[in-house]
């Protein structure tokens, strides 16, 4: 089975020596490649020093939302079964890897989402990301009818039918978190959440800023309803 | 209820400092001319409203019930703009996803062929 760990990073040039060391000291067997998007720092210098494969944007997306639609492509294309989103700013822990591989290698689920909620440690979130995040689940629990806490973790694996959809049928632009949670689900896959930990980041800014916060209940609320019409649509 | 004089020379001189930009930004190549003839059409239409203001009129008060021709003109441009900007935004939307698709595959292939690169030296 040919699993993929998607490293996804934005100017990580002080994070991502130590995220790419930790991937290499508890591989389980998969490919890394490292999703840039588009830094305007040396991550991608970096990569290339430690001889990680990287696909460099050559301008940055304006959202995380396309080294999504750069991953999926990637693993399509190079035929793997699984994929897994992992951040690149030394938030995740490549040791948690095997709680969100084993349920799709294992085939009890097709997608899985690493929780931060589901145990009361590590790095949660701010408050006000927090709010958006909260009335997400909510929604999307509501929808799916499966319980979702961390609908916007970045932490999460997919299996061969959401890859397939995403390389295969569904070319438009992806712009949001719901839209690849719900388009997945209405395309068949089984959702499951894992409970997992987060750290803070040691280094740099997250790309959601104040403004970024606030306006993202909203755009997300309007997006969920499109995802609704579309996949009544199908 | 028509326009009055003043209104009537107004309407005309905006809608020409409008055409001669229109001119103006297709000489310098920032729209493409196809794209030109849409506004140039628009220019056409405001350069009737006092020309043919009589016709507008008419239309306004026996087709629409409309007293005053200046309001359907209004709402007549209000109604087409509403449409363009549709229009522009389903446009937008189109474009967006084709950068995305670009954006990625260019990573791809760039990364292929620095592999290729490496394997030939």
């Amino acid at each position: 089975m040919k699993i993929l760990v998607a490293v996804i990073a934005y100017n990580e040039e002080k994070n991502i020596a130590n995220t790419l060391d930790d991937l290499a000291r508890n591989n389980c067997g998969y490919d890394i490649v490292v999703i840039d998007n588009g830094s305007s720092d040396n991550t991608h210098g970096i990569c290339e020093k430690l001889g990680v494969p990287y696909l460099r944007h050559c301008i940055n997306t304006g959202s995380p939302y396309g080294t999504v639609r750069s991953y999926f492509d990637y693993a399509g294309k190079y035929n793997y079964d699984i994929i897994c989103q992992f951040d690149g700013d030394g938030q995740h822990i490549a040791s948690e890897l095997p709680k969100i591989i084993d349920p799709v290698k294992n085939n009890v689920a097709d997608f899985v989402i690493g929780s931060r909620f589901l145990q009361k440690k590590g790095f949660k979130s701010s408050f006000l990301r927090r709010i958006g995040i909260n009335l997400f689940s909510f929604i999307n629990s509501s929808i799916t009818g499966r319980k979702i806490s961390d609908t916007t973790s970045g932490f999460k694996a997919y299996g061969k039918n959401v890859i397939d959809y995403f390389y295969k049928t569904y070319k438009n632009e992806i712009y949001d978190i719901n839209q690849i949670l719900l388009l997945s689900f209405f395309n068949g896959a089984r959702i499951m959440e894992v409970p997992i930990v987060m750290k803070a980041r040691e280094h740099g800014a997250s790309e959601f800023n104040f403004f970024r916060s606030a306006a993202f209940p909203v755009k997300g609320l309007i997006n969920i309803m499109g995802c609704l019409l579309q996949g009544k649509a199908r | 209820m028509g326009m009055g004089i003043k209104l009537k020379i107004i309407s005309i001189i905006v809608t020409l400092v409008f055409v001669f930009f229109v001119f103006k930004f297709i000489k310098k190549s920032k729209i493409r001319p196809s794209s030109a003839i849409l506004w140039l059409t628009v220019c056409a239409f405001l350069l009737s409203i006092p020309v043919f203001e009589k016709y507008y009129q008419f239309i306004s008060l026996h087709l629409f019930g409309m007293v005053h021709t200046i309001h359907f003109i209004y709402i007549g441009l209000i109604v087409f703009l509403l449409i363009y900007s549709f229009y522009l935004t389903i446009q937008l939307n189109k474009v967006s996803d084709r950068v995305q698709f670009l954006i990625t595959h260019t990573a791809i292939n760039e990364k292929e062929i620095r592999e290729l690169k490496k394997n030939e030296n």
